[in-house]
């Protein structure tokens, strides 16, 4: 009993479930362990369930809520990615839970577990409880989860994978270059880089850093670079190690697909863009003369030729 | 073929942050002299309905929605771009709480069964909100229309031959390499990504003229199944909602040479 007569609350530690992916010797890959070491300080109980050779997504969504109910689980948790968000809402659906994307914390109270995550691109985070009779399927906001050390989960839990409905045809591997979902670093250019050529020159820059070529919404609307570029709102959410933004102004639109880069360096002549505030390291100046300055000491300008091919 | 898009109204969120605020209650955001935009993920959605029209499907388009107060001019504008009804619950009188994924996809099933008892093919929704963010309603209504669902789709074609009531659906779903391409049976839900593509902007005109188009606005008590609409024991709780500031700390790199701050710049990352 508590000094004032009343009972403590009893905070019940929950029993989570880590659907990530491991390597053939046992050891869960980066991501995976980046969701361990977040839970480390948090669960009572951590279980591993591997969905490394699966694809057979909503199979795949009914095995995991069968493994999380048989060890009584009050949470699956997923590395960020697309494939996690799509599982993450199958899942939730069929053990009617509640899907939280991107979620940058989880805490055990005496009434459930409370969750932050973000909405309107980030620009807020709403406050969740999630009652104790409720399953939560979250996958992580990249910075939360990789920032601890993994904990060993006590056992691993089998997925018994039936086929559904759903067929899989085939898988279908992007080319590398051309690819922003899942790249390490990324050169995006924005209205400011002028047009299309200036969209070559970050090419060559993108090339010498072996990064992704990516832009925000304004030159995709212009046709100056393929609508697969677009990283924000309505296009892709990234988080790659490093983010070279050229010329993004830094709305909320933009920023809610790259907030989570671990790096971010903004170029701009503009002192006052909002990107400046949102960045790591950055150049005020004629983004042009920052470019060349950056290929010709990465000694890149012998690439770019091959690096201007890459801006079709 | 039938195909049903969600569509929803959110806050323009190309708006500057600075306008957006907590609303007094605590659980929604208001936009100082914001308005309403249709959400750009639900865009995505009406335009892989379109593209299934422009690869030769015979599509009619349903546009449903369900919010409070929905702008009428809004969803003229989804009419006009090639949508042949549209069909909303107002729920300004019983308003769902920010979020809850299960209430909204709750009131999509009663407004479909409702609005379209003839059932039917796809059901297309936007992979997430624009205010949000949740990404779970479209499996959620899959799974209480009882159908298929395949999310993150990047791009959609139906394969059904002439005469054929049945057919499949194949996507090319987002996955982290690439894609997985995927095929299941008709009646589906598929959500959407942006790589689908995006809405054609239409002249003004054709949005006036849509104004003779199909449109309608219904509360709860109109739609189907309102008495049970509440499928959860126990409910998630709102508990608030807070303003971020995810500014860095920037250092910046000063040199009056432009040139020599990128080379300077470069050192840094590549020290990296």
């Amino acid at each position: 009993m508590a000094e004032d007569g009343q009972s403590p609350a009893v905070i019940v530690a929950p029993t989570v479930v880590v659907a990530g992916t491991w390597t053939t010797d046992g050891s869960p890959d980066s991501a995976t362990a980046a969701v361990l070491g977040f839970l480390g300080g948090l669960a009572a109980e951590v279980w591993g369930a591997n969905l490394g050779p699966h694809r057979d997504q909503p199979g795949l969504a009914d095995a995991l809520g069968e493994v999380a109910r048989s060890v009584g689980a009050s949470a699956v948790v997923l590395p960020s990615g697309a494939g996690s968000e799509s599982l993450a809402g199958l899942v939730a659906a069929r053990e009617r839970g509640t899907v939280s994307l991107d979620t940058r914390a989880i805490a055990a109270t005496a009434d459930g577990l409370t969750i932050r995550r973000p909405s309107y691109g980030g620009a807020f985070d709403v406050e969740i409880l999630i009652p104790p009779t409720h399953l939560l399927v979250a996958t992580l906001d990249t910075p939360a989860a990789d920032h601890c050390d993994p904990v060993a989960p006590q056992g691993m839990l089998a997925l018994e994978v039936r086929p559904g409905d759903t067929e899989l045809i085939e898988q279908v591997e992007d080319s590398h270059e051309l690819s922003i979902t899942g790249a390490g670093r990324i050169v995006a250019g924005g209205r400011g880089v002028g047009g299309p050529e200036g969209f070559a020159e970050l090419a060559i820059l993108a090339e010498a850093l072996d990064a992704a070529l990516g832009a925000s919404r304004p030159p995709c609307d212009a046709g100056w670079v393929p609508g697969r570029y677009q990283v924000g709102i309505t296009g892709a959410r990234v988080a790659p190690d490093l983010y070279v933004a050229v010329g993004i102004s830094g709305s909320v639109q933009h920023r809610a697909g790259m907030q989570s880069s671990r790096t971010v360096v903004a170029v701009n002549n503009d002192p006052e863009a909002p990107m400046l505030d949102y960045a790591d390291l950055a150049v005020v100046g004629d983004w042009r003369e920052v470019v060349a300055g950056m290929i010709d000491e990465l000694g890149a300008r012998e690439a770019a030729t091959k690096g201007a091919d890459r801006c079709g | 073929m039938r195909v049903i898009v969600t569509m929803k109204q959110v806050l323009d969120p190309e708006a500057p942050p600075s306008l957006l605020a907590v609303a007094p209650c605590g659980f929604e955001v208001s936009g100082r002299g914001v308005g309403p935009r249709l959400d750009p993920y639900s865009m995505h959605a009406l335009a892989a309905a379109l593209e299934l029209r422009n690869a030769g499907h015979p599509v009619h388009i349903h546009v449903v929605g369900v919010g409070p107060s929905p702008s009428r001019n809004l969803y003229l504008w989804a009419l006009a771009s090639g949508a042949d009804r549209v069909s909303l619950l107002d729920t300004v009188s019983d308003p769902v709480a920010f979020g809850d994924a299960w209430a909204t996809a709750s009131l999509l099933d009663a407004l479909i069964r409702t609005v379209a008892p003839e059932g039917f093919d796809l059901v297309l929704c936007g992979r997430r909100a624009a205010d949000t963010n949740a990404g779970a309603v479209g499996a959620a209504l899959a799974a209480l229309l009882e159908v298929p669902v395949l999310s993150l789709a990047r791009s959609v074609q139906v394969d059904r031959a002439a005469g054929d009531n049945s057919g499949r659906v194949v996507v090319d779903q987002l996955s982290d390499i690439g894609a997985n391409r995927l095929a299941c049976p008709m009646p589906a839900v598929v959500t959407v990504s942006h790589e689908v593509g995006e809405v054609e902007s239409v002249p003004f005109a054709k949005v006036v003229e849509a104004k003779k188009m199909p449109f309608e606005v219904l509360s709860r008590s109109d739609v189907c199944g309102s008495g049970i609409l509440d499928p959860m024991p126990a409910t998630p709780t709102l508990l608030g909602m807070h303003a971020r500031d995810d500014r860095r700390s920037c250092e910046l790199i000063a040199d009056p040479d432009s040139r020599e701050a990128g080379r300077i710049l470069a050192r840094r990352i590549r020290g990296n």
